[in-house]
């Protein structure tokens, strides 16, 4: 028999032995059993799905899917557990119903690591109420009972508790302390104390006699009111004293987790605001910044497209020899914008403009100044100032055009710019015909 | 007798639901025949 058979065949003593106590309700018996079995053999799935009912029997709900989901992953196949899952899984709510009994049991412990005994008692006796079979939960239950000395109640939760697990260690002995502790006074008037609740136990009352002594003797009367009225000035002072305080802090902590989860969301929801509150301004201004370059380019191209068409027609005013609407679009023109283009034609404009500027520099500014004389014949001086401006603007050493200007604003009354006028044409070209003409116009 | 604060402080609370998953993965599914196999390897990792 080699290593891993031996291990297969001691997997299986411990799972027959762990099954036949889980028969017998000895459930604190068979886990060991059973935990051995699996750690000799982690494939034994019926090991494996037995603890998994063991631990769900007596309310460790977690535990047992722990086992099941495990064994599901080691069988995928034909496998009881999956049975079992779809059972918690399929009855909406029952998993969260056991999971709220689980909580009340761990805040309940809670409760009674800190002293707080009352809450605890009432934890648990929610808690065993919706899973009566929850060991645990009843061995703590019957703890915090003997603690006050309710042996009768704690010796039915303990009988009770040895129905689910026969075998369970601690609820023997706590029974065995229930039986030595009580004694029929204290029996008596626990009894009375719970003489309702005790009509309507039924089946129960044959666990109580089994824990109280022959020798107690029921009282009645004027004691039973008495300790009625009793019970439930105490258990009205526990409710205002102990539970309410405690209830209120809890709502209270409970509310002010709500209020800072709120505020989290407030505080999360106002900087998502702000950040698109500041992408948004930023896009805006990039809006802005692509509008301005493209109205810039727009305006780049149009004074462009404009200098072309001036090229265009000084060449159509040149060719029809009208030298004087040329050269007044010479003026003007910016050949800086004129720029060739290498598109295979081998047109180039600048040698286009090169062409005609000799002639436009040369000549231009004559014409354009007789034909401002023509309009200040015409006494319109303004329209004459202006070729005379662009006359200076091809020739800007133009002592006549400049002289012209001078008379022309003199005529529209304007002494001081005509003044400085015929002061530049004096000092400019001193020893010519029109400077003398300035000197007589200043009166010199 | 009982020692009544001693045994409170013996209970343990139970699993939560919540807990389940990490409690799986957590699990430890190291049986007898993988403890075997990993001591014949690293036997024979020594004999070579």
């Amino acid at each position: 028999m080699d290593t891993a058979e031996r291990c297969v065949r001691i997997s299986n003593s411990y799972y027959n032995l762990g099954l036949e106590k889980a028969k017998k309700r000895d459930l604190s018996g068979a886990v060991p059993c059973l935990v051995h079995a699996l750690k000799f053999n982690k494939h034994h799935t019926d090991a494996r799905n037995l603890l998994g009912l063991i631990y769900y029997e007596v309310g460790e709900v977690t535990d047992a899917l722990v086992q099941w989901v495990i064994s599901m992953n080691l069988q995928p196949e034909q496998n009881r557990a999956d049975i079992y899952l779809d059972e918690i899984q399929r009855k909406r709510g029952r998993l969260e119903a056991c999971g709220q009994v689980i909580s009340r049991y761990n805040q309940a412990l809670s409760f009674a690591q800190n002293e707080n005994y009352d809450l605890a008692v009432l934890e648990l006796n929610r808690a065993v109420q919706d899973n009566p079979k929850y060991v645990r939960a009843n061995l703590l239950l019957a703890l915090l009972l003997m603690n006050r000395e309710e042996y009768l109640r704690a010796g039915k939760i303990l009988s009770s508790v040895l129905k689910t697990d026969r075998g369970n260690p601690q609820a023997i002995w706590y029974l065995s302390v229930v039986r030595e502790s009580i004694t029929p006074e204290k029996a008596a008037a626990e009894r009375k104390k719970n003489k309702n609740r005790k009509e309507t136990s039924g089946g129960r009352e044959q666990s109580e006699e089994m824990i109280v002594p022959s020798t107690y003797r029921e009282n009645t009367g004027w004691q039973t009111t008495l300790n009625i009225g009793m019970g439930l000035i105490i258990g009205a002072a526990a409710v205002i004293f102990l539970y309410m305080p405690t209830r209120t802090a809890y709502l209270e902590q409970a509310h002010n987790r709500d209020l800072i989860s709120v505020s989290n969301e407030l505080n999360d929801a106002n900087n998502r605001i702000e950040s698109l509150t500041s992408d948004n301004t930023s896009l805006t201004t990039e809006k802005d910044d692509l509008t301005n370059q493209l109205n810039t380019i727009v305006e780049t191209d149009t004074y462009k497209l404009s200098q072309y068409q001036k090229l265009i027609g000084i060449l159509e005013n040149y060719r029809n020899n009208n030298y004087s609407k040329a050269a007044d679009l010479f003026a003007t023109i910016d050949s800086s914008q004129l720029t060739d283009i290498d598109d295979g034609s081998n047109v180039s404009v600048s040698q286009i403009f090169k062409s005609i500027s000799g002639k436009m520099n040369s000549e231009g500014y004559v014409s354009l100044t007789k034909d401002g004389n023509g309009y200040y014949e015409k006494a319109d001086y303004k329209t004459a100032i202006s070729y005379y401006d662009k006359a200076l603007a091809i020739k800007a050493d133009y002592e006549e055009a400049m002289f012209r200007k001078a008379m022309s604003y003199k005529k529209l009354g304007d002494i001081q710019n005509a003044n400085n006028l015929f002061g530049e044409v004096i000092i400019r070209f001193p020893n010519t015909e029109f400077a003398a003409q300035a000197k007589a116009e200043r009166g010199y | 007798m009982i020692n009544y604060d001693e045994e409170i402080s013996r209970f343990k609370s139970s699993l939560d639901i919540s807990a389940a998953e990490d409690a799986i993965v957590r699990s430890d599914l190291t049986d007898m025949n993988d403890i075997m196999m990993e001591m014949i390897k690293n036997k024979l990792k020594e004999q070579h």
